[in-house]
Formats: structure tokens, C-alpha cells, sequence
């Protein structure tokens, strides 16, 4: 007993023949016996008959005895193991271009699996997150579709719509308060919420407490709750903090709380919470029910479905128009699941760039089942020697599943990794992912990588499984003459791989070439601005040094006539918003002389300063531009854009035309006199059209956030230090808020589309040279098949043009082949893009015709280097050569 | 399934052979062949290629050991020798063989 299982263990411990070295013995046998019978006399061909008779069948018990024993199974496992890892190290290249292949594009699948799923399904850190839903308003006058809400409405819809549990509410632009410590401004970043917000939320504090719905209202004391890493950073993780009053800006507020780490909502960084802080008899005014600024979030009532919240909902949003027709007379509302809503404008471009990661995936295993096929024929004699030997099917299969196992394994381990320095260098923050999500690299990533891993095997083994199959059937030792016909279904296995890559890499680089040209599109519109070389830095006056306008202005005419005295600072100027930076404030107006039914609707307007529109280089079309005389002193004057001239006085000179901001003006209405008109800026992106819009003089309307823009003469970073410099001569207390660049405004504006731009770019350089490969390799195995044609062709007296003609068409055929068969995938796939392209058709025939083109170049220079060894083939030894 | 009388007869001759052949000299497969054909004048007709399946299975007893060596003609081939258990099989083995020889000769002799 004990030496049966000592016996049946051992090939487990010494596995002292490897299949390949058998191979090589026997191969070496054939050798010295057919050059026995070569001295005896015989021609080559009779000698390698006789030796390879002498040989004889060989016997199966080798096989038998392998394949019967117990043990014999891990046995054998554990040698094909072995055999595979050992196999690497002599074919580097080879594996090393598999693992490459398979890292990329397994790394991609991981890396887009994981923000998939961060974004779309992987639990809110909510309590009962599936009962959150978003509200919105509607308003087919303004084009409004999902809006924010006005907080008369939100705070009606909370009282009177029972199936919802609690309505809250916060700001979506982030406050700031200044913290001084040790004499040094730092400024937090605030969110405004109500009361009842972290409950709503089920969030639960680290220390202290949340709010009290009472503390939405402005009451006798101010009190905050603190972000994590506010408190450990800031506050030295002291507990003591609870209830200790500290100063924020021009407040003394009081600490209730403290959040556990990680929760940021609504934005990735918050440090702060603080109540919005509305006055109580706000609830009454006209503007707290026409002023749309704050995003209502509802917890629906238990046992309530959607469908019912909102029918619900619907109800009350009817009753609240007919209550107030004067703000509501066609505001409609609606709600959107929480999750929903945080990933509404991230759903395209996630879906598109998952469904090229497929295609990229799928690329790479056609790619390596090519590479793995090649090597399959080239080991034709070995598989052959050892279906020869006795070995079963099954164990050829076998070896050969382990073999692509390994590699795939491996590969899915390496793509595990470059997905996460992927994430982390290209950053989830590129699409502006809300905080309420996060990227988790855990069991299922992994899980995700293995099932990739082993659907990638599989799906590469099965063309070398089919060859090896058929050889063991029909090879034998009878020698390695390839049959004609068994030949040519391999050369059309492997071509027809080739013609599925380059289809592939087609749909990506087109859909890259597609949004190149967006891009490049959206680089050159005129955006009403040169962005180059231009400083903008935020800045927030505090009102209890500058209480009214005659200080905010002094100190902002101060700031700028100091920087302008610096060197490398050409001109500067003051913007309440940045362009290319969404909306901002929006209003109604009524222009001088129009009947009282007339209003303009969803106007934008900004603060700004003739030093705004000098250091951006918008030109004046008309009029004159703000003049430092438009002081408080001065009658109002407003500069128009473009737009605005157009679409609400086409046919008149709106110049010494005056405006109010009201729907219908009143006796209390402010009148402003245009007094210029100029270019168009563009204020959302490049691509979305310029809306009219009004700017003011800041020192005529009192504007404590301003950007301060600064036309440099040399990179704009560089004045940097100027700026603080001037800034804490003026008021040490004052931070920064914010630093960029225009040239980093302009981009951000692109983000998307860069983002998509970006990874679509290496997808399809990747696929452009795994389709290369696949293409070298198909006229390499066509080379290699016919060589004896070709030696016979040479000595024939065929030229070499006519031996590269010979291989090319065979490989280049495959391509346009694929081509074609791309095209019509391309037409269908790049169809997926259309929201996100700009100035351009996803069926513009330039892009397709050019990639096409670039695709079939890249074809023919694949098939040519193989082609060209085939013209310097020594025709006596291709004919020698079996 | 208990292999066939003549294919374990067969084994056991073969394996008894190939000690024999290798017991004064390392040799590789082909000359082993060469030899067993010499020495019995081409009177034993087995095929070539039942060789290494012999040999695998001897090596795995631990009877012969392997190497790759160089031939004369510069060529890789792999080269097979007795180990001390071999040198001590091939002697057991080689009586075992004249027992059974003596056994059966006497046999047919008395009957």
C-alpha cells in the first residue's frame, strides 16, 4: 500500500521528463537514424521513411500509466504547470507581448468596471439611500428642465406633500469662511443646508451633534458642524471642540459637531456645514418664492413608491401655481433618484468609453488567440510528437488551457495593478464624480478581473484547442507536410482574426479621430476672449471690514492700480464669474418704452469692470465700454453682449436704452442705461452658445466675491507671489480663495470631452498596434507555410516584386476585409458619441476615409517586413526545408 | 485493467536490456537502439520508439539518470546512466531472468 502510493506520488516530486525534452530526444533519434540510412545509400526521403518506420507506432502504456494513476491528475497538472512557467522564460517576447496586451486592455475593463460601478451601483453611504430622492423645477418659459428650486416652494412642499417624509435642502455653490490661526487666513469651503439635512440623509455625527430644523432660520447663535479632516487637520482632533464658539470670518460660531470620515456631501471637500440661515420673515417675500437657488432633497414616507411621491407631489405643485401665479405661473417640478441625479451628465460618457473598453477587450483576446495560433503551428511537430507518443486528447487540451491560464492569470493580475495607478494618475475627479461615491478596489474588482481573466483564456484557446485537435487526429508522427487544405483553414483562422482586429481597431480610432476633431473644433471657436497668459484669483471682502460700497470699491481700485504697478502684470480688472464657467445669476428684465406684457426672461448678469474686458481682450462692438467714472455717483450704466442686442432689440439701437431687472417695473425699479455693446463671451462651454447677458460696474452694485484677472506679460502663475505680496499689504486677513488659470478654465470647460478625447486616444493607439501585429502576423504565417512554393517560385526565375506582390495581397486582403467590415460597425457604434461631438458628423466620411486609410497603411507595412524576408529566401535551402 | 501477459513480459526484457546495454558506458537513446540491435543481430525486432517510454519509466524508478551532453558531432542529445539502485537492479534482475529461464527450462525439459 504504502509503496503503491509512494509510487503513484512520485512523478508529483520528480517530473524528470518534460514533454518538450522528449520531444527533442526523439527528434535527435529521427536525426542520427535517417542520416544512418543517408551513409547507407539512400536518398533523404527513403531514409527519413525508414527511420521514422524503425521508430514504429509507438506504444501507449506511457500514456496509459500516466493517465490511470490517482494522483496522477495533480500530478500532471503540476507538470503542465510548471512546463508553462518554464516555457515563458524561453519565449520572452512572446509573452512578454501577450502579458503587455492583456495588462492594458484587462486594466481598462478593471479600471472602467470599478468607476462603473462606484457610480451606478455600489450603495450610497446613505441610510435607506433608496428613498432619497432629488426635486427639481421645471419651466418651459426658461427652458428649464431640471432646476433648482425656489425655498418658498421647497419649504411649502415639505409642509403640505405627506409622502414625502422630510424635504431639506442645500446650496450648490460652496460658501466660504475665513479661519485665521496663528495670524494666517485659511478659507473653508462651506456647505449651506437646512435643518433637517443630515437627518434626512440618516448620517449620524462623529462627536456632538447635526442640526435641529429650527436652525434653518437665523437665530441667536450661529452654530457649524465640521468635516473630519477639517477637524483633525485644523482642529488637532480635539473633542473639545464641541461646544466651543470659534471665529469664522466675521462670526463667532459654534461648534455642535463633528462628521465621521468620508462623508462629503454635496461636495468632495467640504469643511464645513452651516445652516442657511435664512431670516424668518423671508418665508413671506416675493424673492424667496422667484429666486431659484437651492437643491431640494426629499426622503419619500415609508411604504411610498415614486410613482405615488410624485403623483403626490404633482398635486401640491398644481395647488402652488394657482396660489402664486405671480412666481409659479409655469413652474412645474419633478424628483429623480438620488443617484440618478448626482450621475445624470456622467451616464454618456462612462457608457460610451465602457463600450470602447469592450471592444478594446475584445481586440486584445483576438490579438493574443493570433499570437497563440502562430505558436500553436509552430509547435505543430511537438503537439504531433506527442498526440505520436500516446498523449490523449485531453491532455493537449489540457496543457494548452493551462498554458493561456497562466498567461492570462497573470495578465489579469498586471491589469489589476495598472487599473489602480490608472484611476489614481487619471483620476476619478476628471468627470467630476460627486462625493457621495467613491472608487472601491475590493473582492468583486477582483472577482471581475479573474472572470475577465478566464473569459480571455477561454476565448483565446479555442482557435490553437481547434488546431491541436485536428492534429491529433490527422498528424501522427506522420511527419510535419501540413495538408494543403489544413494549411489553408489555419491561414483563414488566423486571417480572419486579423480582419475582425483591424474592424475593431477601426470603430476606436474613429471614435478617437471623432472627438480630436471636437476637440480641436472647440479649441478654435472665438470664445469672446484670449485665455492665454491670463491670472484669475478669487477674492471675498468680508462685511465687516467693508460694509458698504464706497469701502469695496476703494479697496478693489487700490488692489488693482497696485498689481497693475508690478512687473510682468499688464492690465487688471475685477468679474463676478469667470466665463466658461456655467450660468451664474440669471434675472428678468424690462426695457424703457416696452408694453407692460413685454419682459425679457433668463437673462444672465454680471458685475465686471473695464479692466475685466481690457485684460481678456473682448473687443467693444459698439457704444463705450464701463468707465471708471460709472461710480455710485453716476447714473447706473451696463454694457450688453452681442446676444442680447440681437435677440431683444434686432431692429432698433439698444444704446441709451434703459432696463430693469424686474419682470414688470415698478416705482422702485432701478434703470439702467446700455451704454456699449460687446463680443459675445462665451459662458458655459465653447460649444453651447452665447446667452445674453448684462455686466455692470462693480462699483456701482456692491460685489464682495470677485475675480480679480490679471493680463500677464509671461506664464500667469509666475505673478503669483506679486499678488499676495499687494494682497497682504492691503488686508493681511484676506485669503485666496481660489488660483487658475484662463487657459485651465478654458480646459476644464472641455473636460468631458478631453476625458473622452484622452482615453479613446489610447485605445485606439493600442488597437492600432495590436491589429499591426495581427496583420505582420498573418503574412508571417503565410510566408513561413509557403516557403517551399516561394523557393520554387525564386528558382523559377520569379522576381522579387513578384514574391511580395505573392504575400501582401494574402495580408492585405485581411485588412480590407476587416476595413469593410468595420465600416459598417463604425456607422452604427460612433453613433453612441453624437451628444458628446462638436462640429462634427459621427459619420463624418473624412475621419472614417482618413483612420481607413491609416489603418491600411499600417496593414500593408505589417505584411511587408515578413514579405520582404520571402524575397530574400535562398531557394535551395526553401526547397531543402520541409 | 492488468496488462496484457506479453506486453509485461515485453516491459520487463526491455527494461533488463537497456540496464545491460548501459552498464558499462552512459549512452543516448539512439545508440542504445544501435546497440541492442548490433548485439542481438537484428534477431529482436522491437520499435525504436517503445525505447523511451522504457527509459522514463526506469528513470522514474531511479534506476538511470539523464543529461544533456554534446556528441561527437556537436549535436544536443540526451545521455542516459546506471545509478548504484540500477547497478543493483541490473544484478537482481539478472538472476531473477536466470531463475526464470532455469525455472522454464526445466520445466520443458521434464514434461
Amino acid at each position: 500500500m504504502a509503496e503503491a502510493l509512494a509510487h503513484a506520488t512520485r512523478p508529483v516530486a520528480r517530473p524528470e521528463h518534460t514533454d518538450a525534452e522528449l520531444a527533442e530526444e526523439i527528434a535527435f533519434h529521427l536525426e542520427q537514424e535517417t542520416a544512418k540510412f543517408i551513409r547507407a545509400g539512400l536518398a533523404p526521403d527513403e531514409a527519413a521513411r525508414r527511420a521514422r518506420m524503425a521508430f514504429g507506432t509507438v506504444d501507449r502504456f506511457r500514456g496509459e500509466v500516466h493517465d490511470a494513476r490517482t494522483l496522477a491528475w495533480l500530478a500532471t497538472l503540476g507538470r503542465d504547470l510548471r512546463y508553462a512557467v518554464r516555457g515563458m522564460g524561453h519565449r520572452p517576447g512572446f509573452v512578454l507581448a501577450i502579458l503587455l496586451t492583456l495588462a492594458l486592455s484587462i486594466g481598462a475593463s478593471v479600471a472602467m468596471f470599478a468607476t462603473s460601478r462606484a457610480l451606478f451601483f455600489q450603495p450610497l453611504p446613505f441610510a435607506q439611500a433608496e428613498r432619497l430622492h432629488m426635486l427639481y423645477e421645471t419651466n418651459p418659459e426658461f427652458g428649464w428642465t431640471d432646476a433648482q428650486a425656489a425655498p418658498a416652494n421647497v419649504l411649502d412642499w415639505r409642509e403640505r406633500v405627506r409622502a414625502f417624509e422630510d424635504v431639506g435642502a442645500y446650496l450648490e455653490f460652496e460658501n466660504r469662511a475665513t479661519y485665521v490661526q496663528d495670524g494666517e487666513p485659511h478659507l473653508l469651503k462651506v456647505a449651506a443646508v437646512t435643518g433637517n439635512f443630515f437627518d434626512i440623509l440618516g448620517a449620524r455625527p462623529l462627536l456632538g451633534r447635526g442640526f435641529r430644523w429650527e436652525e434653518t432660520w437665523r437665530g441667536a447663535s450661529n452654530v457649524a458642524v465640521l468635516s473630519h479632516a477639517r477637524w483633525t487637520a485644523t482642529f488637532a482632533s480635539d473633542t473639545a471642540i464641541i461646544g466651543r464658539s470659534v471665529r469664522f470670518g466675521d462670526t463667532m460660531v459654534e461648534i455642535v459637531g463633528v462628521m465621521p470620515r468620508g462623508f462629503a456631501f454635496p461636495f468632495g471637500g467640504t469643511d464645513l456645514w452651516m445652516p442657511m440661515g435664512w431670516a424668518a420673515e423671508d418665508r413671506a417675500q416675493v424673492w424667496f418664492r422667484r429666486a431659484h437657488f437651492v437643491r431640494p432633497i426629499a426622503k419619500l414616507a415609508a411604504g411610498i413608491t415614486a410613482a405615488q411621491a410624485d403623483a403626490a407631489f404633482q398635486v401640491e405643485v398644481a395647488r402652488l401655481r394657482q396660489e402664486f401665479p405671480e412666481t409659479n405661473r409655469v413652474m412645474g417640478a419633478g424628483m429623480m433618484p438620488l443617484r440618478g441625479f448626482l450621475v445624470r451628465t456622467l451616464r454618456t460618457p462612462v457608457l460610451i468609453l465602457a463600450g470602447a473598453v469592450a471592444v478594446l477587450l475584445l481586440l486584445a483576446c483576438a490579438n493574443v488567440a493570433n499570437l497563440a495560433l502562430l505558436r500553436a503551428l509552430g509547435r505543430q511537430h511537438e503537439i504531433a510528437l506527442r498526440s505520436a507518443l500516446g498523449a490523449g486528447r485531453a491532455r493537449i487540451v489540457s496543457m494548452l488551457l493551462i498554458e493561456h491560464a497562466v498567461l492570462a492569470l497573470l495578465g489579469a493580475a498586471l491589469g489589476v495593478a495598472v487599473a489602480w495607478v490608472a484611476l489614481r494618475l487619471l483620476g476619478f475627479s476628471e468627470f467630476g464624480v460627486p462625493a457621495a461615491t467613491a472608487v472601491a478596489f475590493d473582492s468583486r474588482v477582483g472577482l471581475f478581473a479573474l472572470v475577465a481573466a478566464v473569459g480571455c483564456a477561454l476565448s483565446f484557446s479555442a482557435a490553437p484547442v481547434l488546431l491541436a485537435l485536428r492534429q491529433g487526429r490527422d498528424a501522427q508522427l506522420q511527419g510535419s507536410e501540413r495538408g494543403a487544405a489544413g494549411g489553408k483553414r489555419n491561414a483563414r483562422l488566423i486571417g480572419g482574426l486579423v480582419a475582425l482586429e483591424v474592424a475593431l481597431a477601426l470603430v476606436l480610432v474613429v471614435g478617437a479621430g471623432l472627438m480630436a476633431k471636437t476637440a480641436l473644433r472647440l479649441r478654435r471657436v472665438d470664445v469672446g476672449f484670449r485665455s492665454e497668459q491670463v491670472l484669475a484669483v478669487e477674492l471675498t471682502v468680508p462685511a465687516s471690514r467693508y460694509p458698504a460700497l464706497p469701502q469695496v470699491t476703494a479697496f478693489y481700485d487700490r488692489l488693482l492700480a497696485e498689481l497693475e504697478a508690478r512687473p510682468g502684470i499688464v492690465r487688471a480688472g475685477t468679474v463676478a464669474n469667470l466665463p466658461l464657467t456655467g450660468p451664474g445669476w440669471s434675472s428678468q428684465f424690462q426695457a424703457e418704452g416696452w408694453p407692460a406684457d413685454r419682459a425679457g426672461l433668463n437673462i444672465l448678469h454680471r458685475r465686471a469692470d473695464l479692466g475685466y474686458f481690457e485684460a481678456l481682450g473682448t473687443p467693444l462692438v459698439r457704444g463705450r465700454h464701463l468707465a471708471p467714472s460709472d461710480r455710485a455717483d453716476a447714473p447706473p450704466a451696463v454694457v450688453i453682449n452681442e446676444t442680447f442686442a440681437r435677440e431683444f432689440f434686432p431692429d432698433e439701437d439698444p444704446i441709451g436704452r434703459r432696463i430693469a431687472y424686474d419682470r414688470v417695473a415698478t416705482a422702485n425699479s432701478t434703470w439702467r442705461e446700455i451704454v456699449g455693446i460687446v463680443r459675445d463671451q462665451a459662458q458655459v462651454s465653447p460649444a453651447e452658445p452665447a446667452r445674453a447677458e448684462v455686466f455692470e460696474s462693480r462699483a456701482q452694485d456692491v460685489g464682495r466675491n470677485m475675480w480679480v484677472v490679471l493680463r500677464t506679460d509671461q506664464t500667469p502663475m509666475s505673478v503669483l507671489p506679486s499678488v499676495r505680496e499687494v494682497l497682504r499689504a492691503l488686508d493681511p486677513l484676506l485669503p485666496i480663495a481660489t488660483v487658475r488659470t484662463l487657459d485651465e478654465v478654458r480646459a476644464a470647460s472641455m473636460a468631458r470631452e478631453n476625458t473622452v478625447l484622452g482615453l479613446l486616444t489610447a485605445f485606439g493607439g493600442l488597437a492600432v498596434v495590436l491589429a499591426a501585429v495581427g496583420a505582420y502576423a498573418v503574412a508571417a504565417q503565410s510566408v513561413r507555410q509557403r516557403t517551399r512554393e516561394i523557393g520554387i517560385r525564386i528558382a523559377l526565375g520569379a522576381s522579387s516584386g513578384d514574391v511580395l506582390r505573392l504575400v501582401l495581397i494574402r495580408g492585405v486582403a485581411f485588412v480590407a476585409l476587416g476595413l469593410a467590415a468595420g465600416l459598417a460597425l463604425t456607422l452604427v457604434a460612433t453613433r453612441a458619441l453624437d451628444s458628446l461631438l462638436y462640429g462634427v458628423e459621427s459619420t463624418d466620411t473624412g475621419t472614417i476615409a482618413a483612420v481607413a486609410a491609416l489603418l491600411l497603411v499600417v496593414g500593408v507595412v505589417a505584411c511587408w517586413i515578413p514579405a520582404r524576408w520571402a524575397t530574400r529566401l535562398d531557394p535551395v535551402r526553401a526547397l531543402k526545408l520541409e | 485493467m492488468p496488462p496484457s501477459p506479453s506486453a509485461d513480459v515485453l516491459r520487463g526484457t526491455l527494461d533488463l536490456l537497456i540496464l545491460k546495454t548501459l552498464s558499462p558506458q552512459p549512452m543516448h537513446g539512439w545508440a542504445i537502439a544501435q546497440r541492442l540491435e548490433q548485439v542481438t543481430a537484428e534477431a529482436l525486432q522491437i520499435g525504436q520508439g517503445s525505447l523511451y517510454p522504457a527509459l522514463q519509466r526506469l528513470e522514474e524508478k531511479g534506476w538511470v539518470e539523464s543529461d544533456w551532453r554534446v556528441t561527437e558531432q556537436n549535436r544536443r542529445a540526451k545521455y542516459y546512466e546506471l545509478t548504484g539502485a540500477g547497478r543493483r537492479a541490473l544484478g537482481e534482475e539478472t538472476r531473477q531472468w536466470q531463475r526464470y529461464v532455469a525455472m522454464v527450462e526445466l520445466v520443458l525439459r521434464t514434461s
